[in-house]
């Protein structure tokens, strides 16, 4: 061992008592031969002596007292922002992160349907109004002595176009007259609720106002519900934004080509009556017969324009080959036309419920009701057509010279 | 205190139980303000940074899993508060050791009542003072090892783990420091000690 090299080493450890007995004998050893080790041995055993008389000093008078103050503050800091630290814990943020996904998804959900439905709502009028127009513009009314026609069926359209814009803009403004438009559209685009169906609150409180014209507090009453019905109206395009199902009209064109005799007309009547296929109407040249849900017409002395038939989907699509057998050529004129329709059974429904909450009314007062449940009865049967229509189409089958 | 007791104060002390907790470590506040005081070499700092590191132990004691005594952690707490301390104000003037401390009026007392001997007492606080300026020229890792050993009184193993080193390490670590405080002494004060060294 090499005690000079090393003597720091070996002194700190002779000084402490770290060194083995062998050590301990060779350094002392080493220590008696080495002067300068020597010298270094009793310098540091001296300055280690003095550090460790070194005696403690005293800790300031209010160290502790301060000491707690400064605990206690640290404890009630820590309390408080325990809650805070929850907020950046792993797991809280991982299940508030799902939470708002799901929120979001189910406020999206919701809001898809009302969005697509509030879309519908403005557009349906305006496509109501370019079926109509291209109705209005077709050929079958052709001559100069139509345009009449074709105008009052472009501004049934119109008409019918700014009621839903009222509707929309929930003015309290919408008249009977307006009623009547709507109910003439209804006839229109949807040809198998009738006229007098299409409005029933309205035209039954109309002939109770013809009826007791006498009666000025009966005629108030129905003025009264007249204007609540018409707040319904307005009301109703809000309340259809609550009903995600969407109901449809479909409507079709063919041609088909007729010679000067007229036989293959009785042919189609026969083919759509063996189908079950119902004939709505039949327009001559000069005007418009209308036979609901009849299928035979009499013999026209105008020639035939076109016959509407009101049929299932899935016996359409077998119309042109039930044609060929009979030697009938039947073409398409349109592609089928889908009319989203949603708003006008909303507004039915929004009828049916004003139509409960007079019978209770009525039944409260110990009234008569009966006016009340047929409306009700028709009510239910249109819209319960309507339910059933998305499955049927509309065919306009207009006749062309072959 | 019984480790019963310990134990006790430590599991209540964990809750966020500060009596608990001061019971536990109140009989090292001294130790833990000499160990900042030695190190810092100003009472104010040193009380400023003993009850910083009282202060952490709390928030952190429940981060001690008992592998060591509570008196080691503490040392380790108040050794790494002090280096940090000084890390950050390094620039920041050290104070007089000259001030009045507990000890130097205690000294003071000690030389007014004449009990050794006023010369020898004298000589005494002279050599003490010059320890602690050499002390406060040292390294400060250097310094740490004095306190610990020659200062504080602990032993190679305690040491070793207030410090976190191997004990090989602590060893050589304490011979250098001594090595830099010998050099500090004798080359400026080499007068006070002169019935003492060469």
């Amino acid at each position: 061992m090499n005690f000079c090299k090393d003597n720091d080493k070996y002194i700190s450890l002779y000084i402490d008592e770290m060194l083995n007995d062998k050590s301990k004998l060779d350094f002392l050893q080493h220590i008696e031969e080495c002067s300068e080790c020597a010298v270094k041995l009793n310098e540091a055993s001296f300055f280690a002596e003095l550090c460790q008389e070194e005696q403690d000093i005293q800790l300031p008078e209010d160290f502790s007292s301060s000491l707690h103050r400064r605990l206690l503050e640290v404890n009630v800091r820590d309390s408080k922002s325990k809650f805070g630290f929850s907020i950046y814990n792993k797991k809280f943020i991982a299940s508030f992160s799902t939470a708002a996904i799901l929120v979001i998804s189910l406020l999206a959900y919701n809001l898809l349907p009302q969005m697509s439905s509030k879309k519908n709502e403005t557009s349906l009028a305006n496509e109501v109004a370019q079926v109509e127009t291209a109705r209005g513009a077709d050929s079958f009314y052709g001559s100069t002595e139509d345009k009449s026609s074709t105008n009052a069926t472009a501004a049934i359209a119109g008409n019918s176009a700014s009621t839903y814009n009222a509707a929309s803009a929930q003015s309290d403004s919408i008249v009977t007259a307006e009623d009547a438009q709507i109910t003439e559209k209804f006839s229109e685009a949807l040809p198998f609720v009738s006229n007098k169906t299409a409005k029933p609150s309205t035209d039954t409180l109309k002939q109770d106002k013809s009826a007791s014209s006498s009666n000025k507090n009966e005629s108030s009453k129905r003025k009264l519900l007249k204007d609540e019905t018409a707040m319904f109206y307005s009301k109703s395009e809000n309340q259809a934004d609550f009903n995600n199902q969407q109901y449809f009209m479909n409507y079709v064109e063919l041609n088909l080509k007729v010679s000067p005799e007229g036989i293959e007309i009785d042919d189609l009547r026969k083919i759509m009556n063996d189908v079950g296929a119902i004939e709505l109407k039949s327009v001559t040249i000069n005007s418009i017969v209308e036979n609901t849900v009849v299928i035979t017409v009499e013999a026209p002395v105008e020639p035939l324009k076109y016959i509407d038939y009101y049929l299932p989907l899935s016996i359409y699509s077998t119309l042109e080959s039930s044609a060929t057998k009979y030697e009938l050529k039947l073409s398409t004129r349109t592609d089928i036309i889908k009319t989203d329709i949603t708003n006008i059974y909303n507004e039915l429904n929004n009828q049916k419920k004003y139509i409960y909450k007079e019978i209770e009314m009525a039944l409260i007062k110990s009234e008569d009701a009966s006016i009340f449940e047929a409306e009700k009865t028709k009510l239910t049967e249109e819209m319960n057509k309507i339910i059933a229509g998305k499955e049927m189409v509309t065919a306009r089958i207009f006749f062309v010279d072959r | 205190m019984g480790l019963e007791n310990e134990n006790s104060f430590l599991t209540k002390a964990r809750q966020g139980n500060v009596k608990a907790f001061e019971e536990l470590t109140s009989s090292y506040y001294i130790k833990v303000y000499n160990i900042c005081y030695r190190m810092l070499n100003n009472p104010e700092d040193a009380s400023e940074q003993s009850q910083e590191t009282f202060i952490k132990a709390f928030k952190y004691i429940k981060d001690f899993k008992g592998n060591c005594s509570i008196s080691t952690w503490l040392y380790r707490i108040a050794t790494n508060v002090c280096l940090d301390y000084l890390r950050k104000n390094k620039k920041k003037k050290t104070v007089s050791l000259e001030q009045s401390s507990f000890e130097d009026i205690k000294i003071k007392d000690r030389l007014i009542s004449d009990m050794p001997g006023p010369e020898k007492l004298a000589e005494t606080n002279a050599q003490r003072i010059a320890v602690r300026e050499a002390l406060s020229k040292m390294n400060e890792k250097n310094r740490i090892i004095i306190v610990l050993r020659d200062i504080m009184g602990l032993s190679y193993d305690e040491i070793s783990e207030t410090l976190k080193a191997p004990i090989g390490t602590v060893k050589s670590r304490i011979s250098r420091a001594r090595s830099e405080l010998r050099d500090l002494l004798c080359e400026d004060k080499e007068h006070l000690f002169t019935d003492y060294v060469k």
